[in-house]
């Protein structure tokens, strides 16, 4: 009789679990196709990350990467409806929110303070940004490359109308300054441990860290977000397994990385140091882009003369609901 | 396990469970203290960046070696508290590495701006700005930051609450789930245990001694019902001892109960277990609407039988008799013995009397046979007496009464017959019984009296005697005859206290006379046989005579020759020893019984009285002449002296004087007179027996 009544409760027990079970894991997932416009450079560490070790199919979303070189690029993809997100610089947010106003910023999930470098030849006597002076100096235009070569100058007081700018691609820049095409480059990772590989010896490289801090951010249009705010909230939920991954982690995030990216082992501990991954959303980012354009307004980097209002391109809304205490504002 | 390790593993668990709790509340205080520490540390370093804001604004307006001073101290300050950041979460760790970052950023963008002269140009005054703008960014990354490492602090606060409070709740309903485990466990056995042992005692308590409890276990429990096993067997073994003991009891009981219910000798049912079984008759005969003969018989003389050939042989008579009566009743009817030679019987289912006159008839039929009783064949009677349930009464006590009355009746009219009870016996029982109580309390009411009757010479007419009569006075039936009291006095047992009063008042009254000079000659004194036979009598006899002063010779005492009959031996013995006193004796009422000759020559006795229904029809009567010729003639020749009693005129005067009867008593001499005329009759007698000397 005991036998019975016991065998009884742990098979009503074991049904129990079973049903809760299955409505915690339904066994058919809704599976959404998404697409990322990614920067190829290990900034974007976290949707790399997210996709290996399958963060994003394990939140019911087919992710295709589509990768290139630079924000400026992924930008534009999300822009011509090619991706539903991209990965860039708060540079590009800053110049494109003069532009456009139907995107929006929905978390920072990386900043470096060295990511941009300026590189010259040992050859060439350039030391500082006052020997820059009459050089041939390459940017990419409208990116965080020319904010920084405008700020670096106009630290240690040189007009930029005093340097000739040449605008290339960031993947241009290592062969021009090998053929002498341009004195010196002001481009991001990896083109910059890429470019002082390949001079060899003859790499020099300006003193310009802390000067300006770079940020990597994942953007989407508004009406993306509008229209799949549940996905939303999985892409970034699944950044946000990857920043804990990788803080958690480092050495295994450094060769998934590698592997992923085709990197080495030097450059993965030439720039590791520098980035510090945090998925957030900043009332100083806001600040931080209202200074730069100010900046470009009054430099001319723009032909905009109104500031836009950057607290109109942030969206705290699904950040806020994987990881409240990351949104300040 | 015994039952104190049980419920000691229980407090155990329950200390154990407390410890663990403690524990738990431990850790929490100390994750709380140190999530305190980092949520202050935010706190601290936000107050730090607060510094340096006040620093950077005072380098804007005044920019004085005071506020660079203010700056670089601030930011060393800064420096200093991030060096001192206490243990960190990954999380922590990355935003102090933010933190740390906008630091550096601080210090190189302040190297540029310190350089920047805010008097020179409009561009460099641009710089200048864009470059505060940026240091206010950083110092509010580094806030943002701050906050954030409070805000988790605080979230690492109230994660801990929740993860004790959790914790102590599941803590708490593990040690309730192992307690009530325990407990039910505990219960369960403890309640099975005791069920077992009541069943068992339960068992044992409607005799089955072979209950036996199965132990399994070493707890108090099995102590208990192995010590029950233990006092099983010890009371199976005294039980069987007490079981022979008790089968003898009984028999014995029942042996005793059967001599208490019944006969020894004839083995018939005695009187108490009759009285049961009437009970149960009439019970049954009420249900069945029934009649009940109830029968009660006495053998008539059987005294005899006893006296003359022996009490064995009166044994071995009713013990036939008893064989007798319980063949030639039915089955259902019911024979029992409840005294000498009385017998009860029950006769049930009885619609008419005729049905109890067949029965009777039948009871009657065994005495035609004859008794062979130590080789002699002895015919017997009994005279019986029925009532009849519902008739005669429907309680047995009644119903035995008046069966009883019925064969009195019987006795009374002739014996060897059977009557039927009617209700007029019931009458003459009331009045006897009312006339006993009267007589109980008559001496003491002083109702009795005497009167006296002379007896005189017929030779000389002279007053030879006085004889006594007792007379009593009831104050509401007025006088009663002594015939009728006598017998109840008798019956009951009065007969020694009158008989005894009698005696003394006569002396008295004798001595009085004597005393007054008048001569009366003897004071005869009527005597019960019951008297005689007393073995006081003969004392009492002598204490009178010598309270009352009373010379024996001057007292007779008269007995009736049935009186002595009853028992010869004894009274011979008696009359002898109060002659030996010098009293005399004398035969009253002679010629009414069975005197046998033989005994009449043996007893010392002075004087024969004549009963008067030999003398009434005297001399009309040839027979009644034959008779007191006879008696007078026995008299001489056994040298008695004869008085003739009840003689009324002067023709029976003349025939007993031509006979020789010296003594006459009766009317023609003198009525029973009182004390008072008494004593004038004596004082003329004596003046005219003076006058004769004279």
């Amino acid at each position: 009789m005991h036998q019975l009544k016991a065998l009884t409760i742990v098979i009503t027990l074991l049904i129990l679990s079973a049903v809760f079970w299955w409505l915690k894991n339904p066994l058919v997932k809704e599976v959404s196709n998404v697409s990322i416009a990614v920067s190829r450079t290990p900034l974007s560490a976290p949707i790399y990350i997210a996709d290996s070790l399958g963060y994003f199919s394990a939140a019911g979303l087919n992710v295709e990467l589509i990768e290139a070189n630079g924000g400026n690029l992924t930008f534009q993809l999300m822009m011509d409806g090619r991706a539903d997100f991209a990965t860039s610089s708060d540079s590009v947010i800053m110049f494109n929110g003069f532009k456009y106003n139907d995107f929006e910023n929905l978390a920072t999930f990386v900043q470096s303070a060295h990511d941009v470098k300026v590189l010259t030849k040992t050859t060439s006597a350039i030391r500082s940004a006052k020997d820059l002076k009459g050089k041939k100096v390459a940017i990419i235009k409208g990116s965080a490359s020319e904010y920084f070569l405008d700020m670096f100058l106009a630290l240690e007081g040189v007009e930029v109308s005093n340097v000739v700018l040449v605008d290339l691609a960031a993947k241009e820049m290592s062969l021009a300054l090998e053929q002498d095409q341009v004195d010196a480059i002001v481009v991001w990772e990896p083109f910059a441990y890429q470019a002082t590989k390949n001079l060899g010896d003859e790499a020099a490289l300006l003193s310009s860290s802390n000067l300006y801090e770079l940020t990597f951010n994942l953007l989407a249009k508004k009406q993306t977000t509008a229209i799949k705010p549940k996905i939303t909230v999985k892409v970034i939920s699944a950044l946000k397994q990857a920043v804990d991954y990788i803080n958690a982690n480092e050495a295994k995030a450094q060769a998934l990385l590698k592997v992923r990216l085709g990197l080495d082992q030097a450059f993965m501990e030439w720039i590791w140091g520098d980035y510090r991954y945090d998925l957030a959303l900043n009332r100083s980012l806001i600040l931080s882009l209202e200074n730069e354009a100010r900046w470009a307004v009054s430099r001319g980097l723009t032909d905009k003369k109104v500031i836009p209002d950057f607290r109109k391109f942030m969206n705290p809304e699904p950040l806020t609901t994987v990881s409240p205490y990351s949104v300040s504002f | 396990m015994n039952l104190r390790n049980r419920l000691f593993v229980i407090s155990t668990t329950s200390i154990v469970m407390a410890l663990i709790m403690s524990v738990v509340v431990y850790w929490a205080n100390m994750t709380i203290a140190k999530s305190s520490e980092r949520a202050h540390f935010g706190h601290e370093i936000i107050e730090v960046v607060s510094e340096l804001e006040a620093g950077l604004r005072g380098i804007l307006s005044f920019n004085r070696v005071v506020e660079h001073a203010q700056w670089h101290s601030a930011h060393a300050k800064l420096s200093q508290t991030l060096f001192n950041y206490p243990l960190l979460t990954n999380e922590q760790k990355r935003l102090i590495k933010n933190i740390q970052a906008s630091s550096k950023s601080l210090s190189v963008l302040f190297a540029y701006l310190k350089d920047i002269d805010p008097a020179s140009t409009e561009k460099n005054q641009q710089l200048r700005r864009h470059i505060a703008e940026r240091l206010y960014v950083k110092m509010d990354a580094i806030v943002e930051h701050s906050q954030r490492l409070t805000l988790i602090a605080q979230e690492d606060i109230n994660t801990t609450i929740n993860r004790t409070f959790l914790g102590i709740v599941v803590l708490l309903l593990i040690l309730g789930a192992v307690m009530t485990a325990f407990a039910l466990r505990l219960g369960r056995y403890i309640s099975e245990s005791v069920t077992r042992l009541i069943s068992a005692m339960q068992q044992i308590s409607v005799g089955k001694l072979d209950t036996h409890i199965e132990i399994n276990g070493s707890d108090e429990i099995s102590l208990l019902a192995l010590g029950f096993n233990q006092m099983t067997e010890q009371l199976m073994k005294a039980t069987a001892a007490q079981d022979v003991l008790q089968r003898e009891a009984d028999r014995r009981s029942e042996e005793l109960n059967y001599l208490a219910h019944h006969d020894t000798l004839t083995k018939l049912p005695n009187r108490l277990l009759f009285d049961v079984l009437l009970e149960q008759s009439l019970k049954h005969a009420k249900r069945h609407e029934q009649g009940v003969a109830i029968v009660f018989m006495d053998l008539d003389k059987f005294k005899n039988i006893n006296d003359c050939l022996g009490h064995p042989v009166g044994d071995h008579l009713l013990k036939i008799l008893a064989d007798r009566l319980t063949k030639v009743l039915r089955n259902i009817d019911t024979v029992a013995r409840i005294g000498g030679d009385e017998f009860v019987f029950i006769i049930e289912e009885i619609n008419h009397i005729k049905d109890a006159k067949i029965a009777l008839k039948k009871v009657i039929s065994i005495f035609d046979e004859a008794f062979f009783l130590n080789g002699h064949a002895i015919m017997m009677t009994a005279s019986m007496g029925i009532s009849l349930y519902p008739m005669d009464g429907e309680e047995s006590a009644v119903l035995i009464k008046n069966a009883d009355a019925a064969m009195y009746l019987a006795k009374d009219e002739g014996r060897n017959s059977f009557k039927f009870y009617n209700h007029m016996l019931t009458k003459n029982a009331y009045d006897q019984v009312f006339l006993e109580t009267a007589l109980r309390g008559a001496l003491s009411r002083k109702e009795f009296y005497l009167v006296y009757q002379t007896q005189v010479s017929i030779e000389h007419g002279g007053v030879l005697g006085v004889e006594v009569l007792l007379r009593w006075h009831h104050t509401e039936l007025g006088l009663i005859s002594p015939e009728i009291f006598i017998p109840i006095a008798e019956a009951n047992g009065l007969i020694h206290d009158i008989g005894a009063w009698v005696l003394l008042e006569a002396c008295r009254q004798g001595k009085v006379w004597l005393d007054a000079g008048l001569n009366f000659g003897r004071i005869a004194v009527n005597i019960s046989g019951l008297q005689v036979m007393n073995a006081e009598f003969c004392q009492q006899v002598a204490e009178v005579l010598n309270s009352s002063q009373l010379p024996s010779e001057n007292l007779e005492l008269e007995m009736t020759e049935g009186s002595i009959m009853q028992d010869t031996e004894r009274a011979t013995q008696h009359l002898k020893e109060l002659r030996s006193m010098g009293v005399l004796l004398a035969i009253d009422d002679f010629g009414t019984g069975y005197s046998s000759l033989s005994y009449l020559k043996k007893l010392p006795v002075h004087r024969l009285k004549i009963d008067r229904s030999f003398i009434i029809d005297i001399p009309e009567n040839e027979d009644d002449r034959v008779i007191a010729e006879a008696v007078i003639a026995l008299g001489g020749a056994l040298n008695l002296v004869v008085v003739a009693e009840g003689v009324e005129n002067e023709e029976q005067l003349q025939f007993l004087k031509a006979r020789g009867c010296p003594v006459a008593q009766g009317f023609l001499f003198s009525k029973p007179i009182a004390v008072e005329a008494m004593t004038g009759y004596l004082e003329k007698e004596k003046i005219d027996a003076c006058l004769l000397t004279e």
